[in-house]
């Protein structure tokens, strides 16, 4: 899972969007400059201007309104697959954890379990009952990966069918209504003009870039993902860091599938894996690297808002969804490709 | 991202937005024209594809702006349409739901934005707010279709070993197709005695291995009922691969029966492997829909159900019937 072939690189707290052993090239454009590590963004801002012309409904107030708001629950899964792909893993429990959590939070909520004690309908006991069990699932993926050396792929695909198969039994498959209104309505208040859920996404993603550009727990996750031997040399808790890393992934998946529950006002127990891809779709073009050791939260923002306008253009453009589909594989594909390019020209240069 | 890469995109930002005052739809209306926006859940079914063919011919005939969109079996993404839609300025909505509850917040928000709507084939969850819903009544058609079933099953003289296959329970119409098959079965115990009950989730991979699993662990199942007719390739699958795929007039024959009308069941019917087949009526369901909406536009008031009351098609009364299941019109059948 985690390379130790990569070039010893110390994390830098300014290089949070660059790969490793990348070297600034004082004699490049400095639009290039800019854009080295941002193509997927830019891809996008090419995008926007390609397809305004065709799609001016796009810039109406209430469609721009429309991709914030689809892109925070989504922005929120960003972020956690984005710190676990920066360690050079992945997290495919995406679906099984969103629906576990969904139906156990709501099942104590709504009282479904006859032994369940009075005290856990309370709302908050609920919600961060969810919340610990995300986290929790998460470092249970972690402790298989760094200590037991099992792949990330494996363990966490694994993860995606025990989990969701355990959601569909604990509710033979029925989804849960009937949430309580006055929780419904605090989950969808609106404050100066957007729904609570996008202020929740906006300080998880201020969360996570000070977390990745001010902190030492950052350090070690971009030291980790770029080169884990030589982390641990340099005298970095590398398993703790793992830990901790597919724990915040978790406690991030968790706190979506609350934010989805909110929004559907139902709890379900299948969800669709394709929230997978959308998520690690937007951290690739938010320029997050699928070798590790190297992310941006900003930049997550973007391939989030990205993901989600592209979906919206397409639909106002009366497309189908297999068109949105090739879409945005087609651009998640391309950034990924400059990725590949970037870290094939730093390895060229490294060896120059 | 640097503060510079942030200056350029504000810079885009900005140029995007003074490049775009005009917040209207872009499409031109004409003047009493209606735009109806239509939000599928899935096209997976003949069923679905053939009902918004329907639509589509019904809204055409009022010359109405049509917007559609596919949710793909994704409730999420079908409350964003929804949402989309509304931001689009339709002026009614047909929507067909993934299930009885995730709809409700779709119901609302187009309560919120006074926009008529209309569910169509599945109804929703109590407390959803004002809406018409255009639906087969599942119970009894289920409850005639099994009737029929049962009848051939009294003609073997012995109890038949039985098996179900089972929607997605979060669908009102999988879950009174199910209690349809169990009332009747519980009115016949002498007949018809359930040994498996499998879930499906509308998912034929699912079937397939409900029904061969079944089939392995009682071989001597002889009535099966599908809730669905897209799923009847997977048993008919099942049942080659267990050499028990014959025609009714073989005395090994499983009794089948279905629900929908589709081209499927259709074939199977007219080539004599079908016993029975409760037939939802689209071209009545799609014109309720439509009338409903413009009877909305225009300030009328509609009840909140209109029921497609639906019929059973059997080898009895193939010939006569035949025109009337949808089934018959569709692909190589048209």
């Amino acid at each position: 899972m985690v390379r130790t072939s990569s070039p010893l690189t110390a994390p830098s707290r300014h290089t949070s969007s660059h790969t490793p052993g990348q070297i600034e090239q004082r004699s490049e454009h400095p639009l290039l400059a800019a854009l080295r590590g941002r193509t997927g963004v830019f891809c996008i801002a090419l995008y926007l201007l390609c397809i305004y012309p065709f799609c001016p409904e796009l810039a109406s107030t209430g469609q721009v309104l429309a991709v914030v708001h689809n892109a925070a629950p989504l922005l929120v899964l960003a972020l956690g697959q984005t710190f676990v792909l920066l360690l050079g893993g992945i997290d495919l429990s995406v679906s099984g954890v969103i629906a576990l959590v969904s139906i156990i939070s709501a099942s104590f909520i709504t009282r479904q379990w006859a032994w369940a004690p009075a005290w856990t309908a309370e709302p908050s006991l609920s919600i961060a009952a969810g919340l610990l069990l995300g986290a929790v699932i998460g470092a249970v993926h972690g402790f298989a990966v760094s200590v037991l050396s099992l792949p990330a792929f494996l363990v966490t695909m694994s993860s995606m069918m025990i989990l969701g198969g355990a959601a569909v039994w604990i509710t033979h498959g029925e989804r849960i209504g009937d949430l309580p209104i006055p929780l419904l309505d605090a989950a969808q208040r609106h404050y100066f003009g957007l729904d609570i859920s996008v202020w929740i996404a906006i300080s998880l993603a201020l969360v996570a870039l000070i977390v990745l550009r001010r902190t030492l727990w950052g350090q070690w996750l971009f030291a980790v993902g770029q080169n884990a031997r030589a982390a641990y040399l340099a005298g970095c808790p590398v398993t703790w860091v793992l830990i901790s890393g597919f724990a915040w992934c978790g406690a991030c998946s968790a706190l979506a599938a609350l934010l989805y529950t909110a929004r559907m006002e139902t709890a379900s127990p299948t969800f669709p894996g394709e929230i997978l891809l959308d998520a690690i779709g937007a951290a690739v073009i938010g320029g997050t690297s699928l070798s590790g050791g190297a992310a941006s939260a900003l930049g997550v923002v973007g391939g989030t808002l990205a993901i989600s306008l592209m979906a919206q253009s397409l639909t106002l453009l009366n497309l189908a969804h297999w068109h949105v589909l090739m879409a945005k594989g087609s651009v998640i594909l391309l950034a990924a490709f400059f990725d590949a390019r970037r870290r094939a020209a730093s390895a060229a240069e490294l060896r120059s | 991202m640097s503060w510079r890469w942030m200056r350029y995109l504000l810079a885009s930002a900005m140029l995007f937005a003074a490049g775009c005052g005009n917040n209207k739809p872009a499409a031109q209306q004409i003047d009493g024209q209606l735009r109806i926006g239509i939000a599928f859940e899935t096209l997976q079914t003949e069923y679905w594809v053939a009902s918004l063919d329907n639509l589509r011919n019904e809204l055409n005939k009022r010359n109405a702006e049509i917007v559609e969109v596919v949710a793909d079996g994704d409730a999420n993404r079908q409350l964003e349409q929804v949402q989309s839609l509304i931001t689009r300025h339709v002026d009614g909505i047909v929507l067909v739901p993934k299930d009885s509850r995730t709809c409700v917040p779709m119901i609302r928000a187009a309560n919120k934005a006074n926009i008529p709507i209309v569910l169509y084939n599945r109804g929703a969850a109590t407390g959803a707010g004002p809406h018409v819903v255009v639906v087969a009544d599942n119970r009894s058609i289920t409850r005639a279709t099994v009737s029929k079933m049962v009848e051939v099953a009294r003609q073997r003289g012995r109890k038949l070993k039985a098996a179900i296959l089972i929607g997605d329970l979060g669908d009102i119409n999988a879950i009174e197709r199910r209690e349809g098959f169990d009332e009747i079965v519980a009115e016949n115990p002498d007949v018809v005695e359930v040994v498996a009950r499998i879930p499906t989730e509308w998912n034929q991979e699912k079937a397939f291995a409900g029904i061969t699993n079944a089939l392995q662990a009682n071989p001597e199942i002889e009535f099966i009922f599908c809730s669905s007719d897209f799923l009847f390739p997977s048993v008919i699958s099942a049942l080659k691969s267990a050499n028990r795929y014959l025609p009714v007039n073989d005395p090994n024959h499983v009794v089948l029966g279905g629900f929908d009308g589709d081209a499927t069941a259709y074939g199977m019917l007219k080539e004599g492997y079908l016993d029975a087949d409760g037939v939802q009526d689209v071209q009545f369901e799609c014109q309720q829909a439509v009338d409903a909406l413009y009877k909305m536009n225009r300030g009328e008031t509609v009840d909140a159900v209109l029921p497609d009351p639906g019929f059973v098609i059997h080898q009895g009364n193939l010939e006569t019937d035949a025109e009337r299941m949808w089934g018959s019109q569709v692909g190589s059948h048209k």
